[in-house]
């Protein structure tokens, strides 16, 4: 038995170093368990030397691996094939590593919470599985931390084990897992064997090479069982950060979904990952239509360089703040959006994505506009009316014989004028009728005392606004006259303004008949309005018609006056 | 005789819908020694009056006449390259951009601005 034990062992431990290209003390523990050490050869073979991985990234991630095993003779021995003490992966074609190269392998960071976020990320992003990456690559480097979380947390690596799976594919990601079963054997085994002595040709590898041997042994232990607290904090942490991340966007997309703005998520160049209901809502596209670029299409085609311009820029400035038209997929028209979006970043700075808004301020523009087109409305009615003021002015001077006639008459114009301002600024709304504006002018002279004197009589007429001012202070000019000098100021007379309204071929007209009996010829020869060239008979006889395409007599008889006003209804737009 | 700067012997066609407007402008151009053509205060009117008129040296044109703008009178007198103030009580900003470089004189005006404005 013992023997052919060591007959057969002669030809086990041959194949071994034939392979290896020296004998590992690995294959020689145990040699009361040979049956053990034979299936552990077989396995090696088949999930190590025989995998057909490439033989660099196996014995590469072998070394990686075994960085977090307390027992320190898997990670010398292998980084000795690595070196070319032996050979990597028992592959006689392998290229040895170079004295820097095992160094920095050895001196790979292990990644924190965010870094592993990122990796993990890169890798569930490949569309299409790859090759394995080649040594020294940030590929290979993603694919070791992500085979790492798999080997040292089997129980919370779902995340990593996928992006692995999409990163590689099945076939790959199958042997990966037999190759990590194979470590994780060898590692447990050397934990069994305490006695398990470096090989010489490492003692003298590691005698030569002070900071190898640092690496791999002396601090190396404590190393490892920091970086593998480390790493599993930083795997807790990960989890749990993603947990609660998806706790609180599930809280905050219901808060989200109760606000009036339209919300989006993006990352990097605007790229929407996520749509609000509102916004399916306004636009009338699903999300999932919405998602990448797909939002552009709702924006206005006139606004949409502008915006994907602005993106380029967003990163930059930290800020996205921009107003654009949105189609109202109800209304089937644009409606102007403010838009903003502020980056989240990681702990470093990154931005890992953008939240924005969108609000609706096509009502507040409208508002603006509307309010540009008053003021300057404004502007001209003010600066108009001190031109009307100015002329008020000087005709009443060429009227007036003494500063005090000048007083009384201009002041009273000055009033008829504000009284007419006055109605049409309260008129912004509603239309002036002919009554309204005959009434104000009569009762600003207190005429209702004599009201059994005075017959006012006509249909409802609206007055076009263009026509009120000029109307105004031409039936101011009649009332104060009947007033001072006419029908008013005699114990007899009578006063009657009667309207109608009809049409010809310039279109609807209103005809006014201003009819004052019982009057005093010779007291009303005295009128400044009566006298011709007066300011209240060019006012009829020149202005109306100049200015409101009306046609007007004025006609004092022994006893009687008679005026007739007769001007069109329409707009003049409309008449051309 | 004719300055530079003067009006005098000049005919000015004067567009100003409110009549005494109109009217003051109108002597106040006569008495600078002005010829003054209308005034008128319609587009249509005004677009006749220039038709009719072979020799124009400048005018003065009220922005908003009534319900209209004057923009069709201005473009006739810009074709046969008559120079032309804006009277207005207008803001520049409300001005469309093919006349933003039309000379505007805020009324009331003073006609040595006008004759300044149009022949200065």
């Amino acid at each position: 038995m013992q023997d052919e034990r060591s007959r057969e062992g002669s030809s086990f431990t041959k194949a071994v170093a034939e392979r290896f290209g020296l004998l590992p003390n690995f294959f020689c523990s145990a040699p009361a368990a040979a049956g053990l050490i034979d299936e552990l050869w077989a396995f090696a073979k088949s999930a190590y030397l025989d995998s057909p991985l490439p033989s660099l990234f196996k014995e590469r991630l072998f070394v990686h691996l075994s960085r977090f095993c307390e027992v320190r003779y898997c990670i010398v021995r292998h980084l000795g094939f690595l070196l070319g003490e032996g050979r990597p992966s028992g592959d006689r074609a392998a290229t040895p590593h170079t004295l820097a190269q095992a160094l920095a392998l050895l001196r790979r960071p292990v990644p924190d919470t965010t870094a592993l976020d990122h990796v993990l990320g890169r890798l569930e992003a490949h569309a299409q599985p790859s090759e394995l990456p080649a040594p020294e690559t940030q590929a290979e480097t993603d694919l070791f931390d992500a085979l790492t979380v798999m080997f040292l947390v089997p129980q919370r690596s779902a995340r990593a084990r996928s992006g692995v799976q999409k990163a590689v594919g099945d076939k790959r990601f199958e042997l990966l897992v037999a190759f990590l079963a194979f470590v994780r054997t060898a590692h447990y085994w050397t934990e069994m064997h305490p006695e398990l002595a470096y090989e010489p040709d490492m003692c003298a590898v590691m005698e030569r090479q002070p900071e190898l041997a640092r690496l791999l042994l002396a601090t190396g232990e404590a190393e490892t069982a920091r970086a593998n607290a480390e790493l599993r904090q930083t795997i807790d942490d990960l989890h749990r950060a993603k947990g609660s991340l998806r706790e609180s966007d599930a809280r905050l997309r219901a808060v989200i979904a109760g606000i009036p703005q339209l919300v989006w998520q993006a990352v990097r160049g605007g790229e929407w990952t996520w749509a609000s209901p509102q916004w399916t809502e306004y636009t009338g596209r699903l999300e999932e239509n919405s998602l990448g670029f797909g939002w552009l299409d709702a924006v206005h085609p006139d606004d949409r360089e502008k915006v994907v311009l602005h993106w380029g820029e967003a990163e930059h400035l930290g800020t996205f703040d921009i107003a654009y038209r949105l189609c109202h997929a109800a209304d089937q028209r644009y409606r102007w959006f403010r838009t903003r979006a502020k980056p989240m970043r990681d702990g470093k700075g990154n931005v890992v994505e953008w939240l924005g808004t969108s609000t609706d301020v096509d009502n507040l523009r409208q508002m603006q506009e509307r309010q540009e087109v008053l003021v300057a409305e404004l502007q001209h009615r003010t600066r108009n009316l001190l031109a009307v003021v100015r002329s008020i002015a000087s005709q009443t001077i060429r009227g007036s014989e003494t500063l005090g006639d000048f007083e009384t008459a201009f002041s009273d114009r000055l009033t008829a004028l504000s009284r007419v301002q006055g109605l049409l600024s309260r008129a912004d709304g509603e239309p002036i009728t002919m009554r309204a504006l005959l009434g104000s002018e009569l009762e600003a002279l207190g005429a209702e005392e004599q009201s059994g004197r005075i017959v006012v009589q006509g249909p409802e007429v609206r007055l076009r606004k263009g026509s009120v001012q000029t109307f105004a202070l031409a039936l101011h000019e009649l009332a104060t006259n009947a007033r001072k000098y006419g029908a008013l100021a005699t114990e007899s007379g009578h006063l009657k303004v009667t309207w109608q309204t009809y049409a010809d071929e310039t279109g609807p007209r209103l005809a006014l008949e201003w009819q004052e009996t019982g009057l005093d010829r010779e007291q009303e020869e005295l009128s400044p309005t009566t006298k011709p060239g007066g300011y209240g008979r060019e006012l009829i006889e020149h202005a109306l018609p100049y200015a409101l395409k009306a046609r007007t007599t004025y006609d004092l008889g022994e006893a009687e006056l008679r005026c007739t006003i007769d001007l069109p209804l329409a707009e003049s737009t409309r008449e051309n | 005789m004719m300055g530079p700067n003067s009006l005098t012997g000049r005919r000015v066609l004067l567009v100003e819908d409110d009549y005494f407007i109109a009217d003051e402008l109108r002597r106040d151009l006569a008495k600078s020694g002005a010829e003054v053509l209308g005034p008128v205060g319609r587009v249509d009117e005004a677009l006749a009056l220039i038709g009719r008129t072979a020799h124009i040296d400048g005018a003065v044109l009220d922005i908003k006449l009534h319900d209209e703008m004057v923009y069709p009178v201005a473009d006739a007198l810009l074709e046969r390259g008559v120079p032309f103030v804006f009277a207005t009580g207008y803001d520049k900003s409300v001005i469309p951009a093919p006349y933003a470089k039309v000379r505007r004189c805020e009324k009331p005006f003073e006609p040595e601005i006008v004759a300044k404005a149009l022949f200065g």
